[in-house]
């Protein structure tokens, strides 16, 4: 069988780049692959998936030498125009990439431009909104659909074409647990009933490996990645599902790559776990913030319904919910910069008395709350790191201080980054800086809107250890964010939001147990909420095997 | 979504709400021509909200009113302090204030609501042609080779509120780390994230276009084809300017001045047809000029005609001037009054073709 798609000596190199960012790679994959591209952020995934329709280098410059092939035809001769009849290409955020105002209409976009006969078109418009469940969204506008339905939109638009492939980078990044489980979906059955060849990136791993065919890893920048069987590949790398970590720390073979294959070596733990369930201490009975049934309506919406929150002092909360709950709306009420309507917040300062933040000046809140919003691109704007930070400090009336900057870059990782442009850093390099620029005000309570978002595993590990050191410096943290696993690792408490309204707060252990969409991989697989992490499960085992990925 | 009249009627239907408002400001017509415009916006919004399937719009009517109110207070206050003219003296201001020191007079209110009014209609007529004919339809009423440019330029338009999101984003993501806002300097820096950011959304959306085979496929043309349609644009581009150039300087033989534009517009529209046959794109809806809308066109065409000739003939019938030696007073001639409510006509055809979609013929090509 000859290969659908095959890469021979290529190598490219971005425009400002001094080094590759693919060098010599070989591989082919077959028609009607499920392919998961995976590895950390700024190894090449995407350039590797832009280089298949030829986005690059046709919109990005750069070197190229070698060829690929798809389909036979050369993508780096034809050109992106020319590839759109054979490559489906879905962006991470499709706001951004579509064309029209309505649904029916983005989805002829494509065979419009390619003067598909009207006929052919009204069928494949018709079969392409019933593959992926969309056919009742089709008169409406695209702004009004959520996350999720529009990245079904934007994968539905790809599709009318009739791609051979269908590329998707990071599709799943931005959205709630059941809209990344619907996307997912969807792509799955495209690939069994129709034998669509799917190449998908994504960091969530646990999402998409239990059906990949072929896994492609990226290691580093330049290196050649691995490629075979998910089994063969995870063997060699360390950005693993929980569930694949435990059956490589204990040395489960076959390697289970899902909940369902892991569930017959279950009766083999003996654990024994310590510790209580709940993780609450009796410091939350001193708040550091309240908020009291708070109400809140923006265009003719109840963002807010008489939701309440209360953190207890130097504790992580996560707040949870689907896109669209009001989580950022309770972040941004939270710190001032929007009033409710109805209701009160009240924060609790370390030595002085409560404050009132509806009747409290933004300026004077900021000194105690910090909050860094979900686009780090927002905050940074010097020409330096560095000069991110003497910003907050001016703001803050606080004295110059360049040796503590740089301290607190290197505590986040991103010292080496201190004399660098802030625009030319990877996204989460910039998250960590926007971090930087707020923690430099030294806030007793931290706000995150969605931190996690296009980080990769060893990102979010860094993230954790540090969030984990900030809570000792009595830091309060609440983080909105989709992302379970992290959750499960990092917070002490979850607030669960649905359409406005807190709807569940409590311990994380109670919380994310025995739920569908909210519990993490291992609590899932031993259906005990004192198993929540990797390390809860190797802590309860009677020796603890020496490496853990 | 599409609503009775096929979209050349539509675009008469604008025709016969827009043309009034730049004709008169008699605030007698305005206020009735307004109503007729509000019973169309209405009558659409019932027949979207028949179709189960359809959504109403984001933005309706109420945020078209606050502008509306906006501007017209703003036009009122704005007319009536720096206009110190007329019979009706409401009161006096100090004659040392700059600019709104001296008579504040009712004429002055008056004018500046008729213009208001004025506005206001014109917006109105705008907003629901906008809501009753999607984007798309109307690209499509382009010719093709002015396609992609119509293109690009309603999707910058559509970009304008992501950009005043994005702007809002930055300002508030900068009041988080305490940056304050005193003057106009203090904006400046908030420039260089706002065009970042808005730089790799397009770059995005241009990749989007470019992977979905934005550009469409034009046929291959030869040599000799190339250099005369060149040829033709320079000669279509200079008879326009000649053309304009001719109207000022020979003012009394307006024809020499009228001839040449309407010889170099009409070159520039055949050249517009002829290239549009080289690009192939095919079209997802077709409509069909039904015989209502043939009635709704001489309709329309009647409206404008009988406009024009009272424009041409009895100017002075439309003219709205509250200032001495005329009456503030508007006057009304009934007649001219039935024109104007001619845009809340479709509302009648809809009654008869309440939903009417572009259906491909079998058999029906490209």
């Amino acid at each position: 069988m000859t290969p659908l798609i095959v890469f021979r000596h290529f190598s490219y190199r971005y425009p400002d780049s001094p080094q590759p960012v693919l060098r010599d790679l070989n591989l082919s994959l077959e028609e009607g692959e499920f392919v998961l591209v995976m590895g950390r952020s700024g190894v090449g995934k995407s350039t590797f998936l832009r280089a298949l329709n030829g986005l690059v280098p046709h919109f990005y410059g750069g070197e190229i030498s070698g060829s690929v092939s798809v389909a036979g035809r050369d993508p780096v001769a034809l050109g992106t125009r020319a590839m759109s009849e054979l490559v489906g290409f879905v962006y991470q955020s499709p706001e951004h990439a579509f064309v029209a105002e309505r649904v029916e209409e983005e989805l002829v976009f494509a065979l419009e431009n390619q003067a598909v006969p009207p006929l052919i078109m009204r069928k494949r418009v018709e079969e392409v909104l019933d593959q992926l469940g969309i056919a009742p969204l089709r008169r409406r506008p695209i702004a009004t659909l959520s996350g999720g339905e529009k990245q079904r939109v934007a994968i539905a638009a790809a599709l009318t074409m009739q791609p051979r492939v269908l590329v998707l980078d990071e599709p799943t990044s931005q959205l709630d647990p059941q809209s990344a489980e619907d996307v997912l979906t969807a792509l799955r059955q495209l690939n069994e009933e129709l034998g669509l060849t799917v190449l998908v990136s994504e960091h969530r791993l646990e999402r998409v490996l239990p059906f990949a065919d072929r896994v492609i890893a990226f290691t580093e920048p330049g290196a050649p990645p691995l490629c075979g069987t998910p089994a063969e590949v995870v063997a060699h790398v360390d950005l693993l599902p929980p569930v694949v970590a435990l059956g490589k720390a204990l040395g489960w073979q076959p390697l289970p790559l899902t909940l369902k294959a892991a569930r017959r070596f279950v009766p083999t733990l003996s654990l024994t776990p310590a510790g209580t369930l709940s993780t609450m201490t009796p410091a939350e009975l001193l708040p550091v913030i309240s908020a009291e049934r708070l109400w809140f309506r923006y265009n003719g919406r109840d963002v807010l319904r008489n939701a309440s929150l209360q953190l207890p002092r130097g504790t992580l909360l996560a707040l949870m919910g689907r896109n669209g709950a009001g989580k950022t709306t309770l972040l941004k009420q939270l710190v001032g910069l929007l009033r409710p309507q109805e209701g009160r917040i009240r924060f609790f300062p370390p030595h002085a008395a409560a404050m009132e933040v509806a009747k409290t000046p933004l300026a004077d809140l900021i000194r105690h709350i910090g909050m860094v919003p979900q686009d780090p691109g927002a905050f940074l704007f010097q020409e330096r790191v560095l000069d991110e930070l003497a910003v907050t400090r001016r703001n803050h009336s606080l004295p110059a201080d360049e040796a503590a900057d740089k301290a607190l870059l290197a505590r986040l990782g991103v010292g080496h980054l201190a004399g660098q442009n802030p625009r030319d850093l990877s996204g989460g390099e910039q998250q960590r800086v926007a971090l930087a620029s707020i923690l430099v005000a030294n806030p007793e309570l931290l706000l995150l809107d969605e931190p996690t978002r296009g980080l990769d595993y060893h990102q979010k590990v860094a993230l954790v250890a540090l969030l984990r050191t900030l809570q000792k410096d009595g830091v309060s943290i609440i983080m909105a964010t989709h992302d379970v696993e992290l959750v499960a690792q990092a917070a002490d408490a979850v607030a669960l939001m649905a359409e406005g309204e807190v709807i569940l707060a409590g311990p994380t252990r109670e919380v994310m147990t025995e739920s569908l969409l909210f519990a993490p991989q291992l609590n899932k697989l031993l259906r005990d909420p004192r198993f929540l992490t990797l390390d809860d499960v190797l802590g309860a085992l009677p020796s603890r095997p020496a490496s853990v990925a | 979504m599409r609503a009775g009249l096929h979209p050349y009627g539509w675009l008469l239907w604008l025709a016969t709400a827009a043309l009034p408002a730049l004709l008169t400001h008699n605030p007698l017509y305005l206020v009735l021509l307004l109503t007729s415009i509000a019973v169309m916006y209405l009558a659409w919004q019932r027949w979207a909200g028949a179709d189960a399937s359809a959504e109403p719009e984001p933005m309706g009517w109420r945020a078209f009113l606050l502008l509306a109110l906006w501007i017209g207070g703003f036009s009122i206050v704005f007319n009536g302090l720096t206009t110190h003219f007329g019979r009706i003296v409401l009161f006096r201001l100090p004659s040392a204030w700059p600019l709104i020191g001296g008579i504040v007079t009712g004429e002055a209110f008056l004018y500046g609501f008729a213009n208001a009014l004025a506005l206001v209609v014109l917006i109105g007529a705008f907003m629901t042609f906008n809501s009753v004919l999607p984007r798309e339809d109307l690209l499509r009423l382009l010719p093709r080779a002015l396609y992609d440019l119509g293109l690009i330029v309603s999707i910058g338009v559509a970009f304008v509120p992501a950009l005043v999101q994005s702007w809002q984003s930055i300002r508030e993501a900068q009041m988080l780390r305490g940056y304050r806002f005193r003057g106009w300097r203090d904006y400046l820096p908030l420039f260089v994230p706002l065009l970042a950011g808005s730089f790799e959304n397009a770059l995005q959306l241009a990749a989007s276009m470019e992977g979905r085979g934005f550009g469409g496929r034009a046929a291959p043309q030869t040599a000799g084809a190339v250099r005369l349609s060149r040829l033709a644009f320079v000669l279509a581009s200079l008879f326009v300017l000649v053309g304009l150039l001719a109207r000022g300087y020979w003012p009394r033989r307006p024809a020499y001045g009228v001839g040449l534009l309407l010889t170099g517009l009409a070159l520039l529209l055949f050249l517009a047809y002829w290239q549009g046959r080289r690009v192939q794109r095919s079209r997802y809806r077709r409509w069909f000029w039904r015989r209502a809308d043939t009635v709704w066109a001489l309709l329309a065409a009647g409206q404008i005609l009988a406009l024009l000739a009272v424009w041409y003939a009895r100017r002075r019938a439309l003219i709205y001037y509250p200032y001495p030696p005329y009456s503030p007073w508007p006057v009304f001639d009934p007649l001219l009054g039935v024109l104007m409510i001619w845009p809340a006509l479709p509302a009648l055809f809809w009654r008869r073709h309440p939903v009417v979609r572009g259906v491909v013929a079998p058999g029906e090509g490209r």
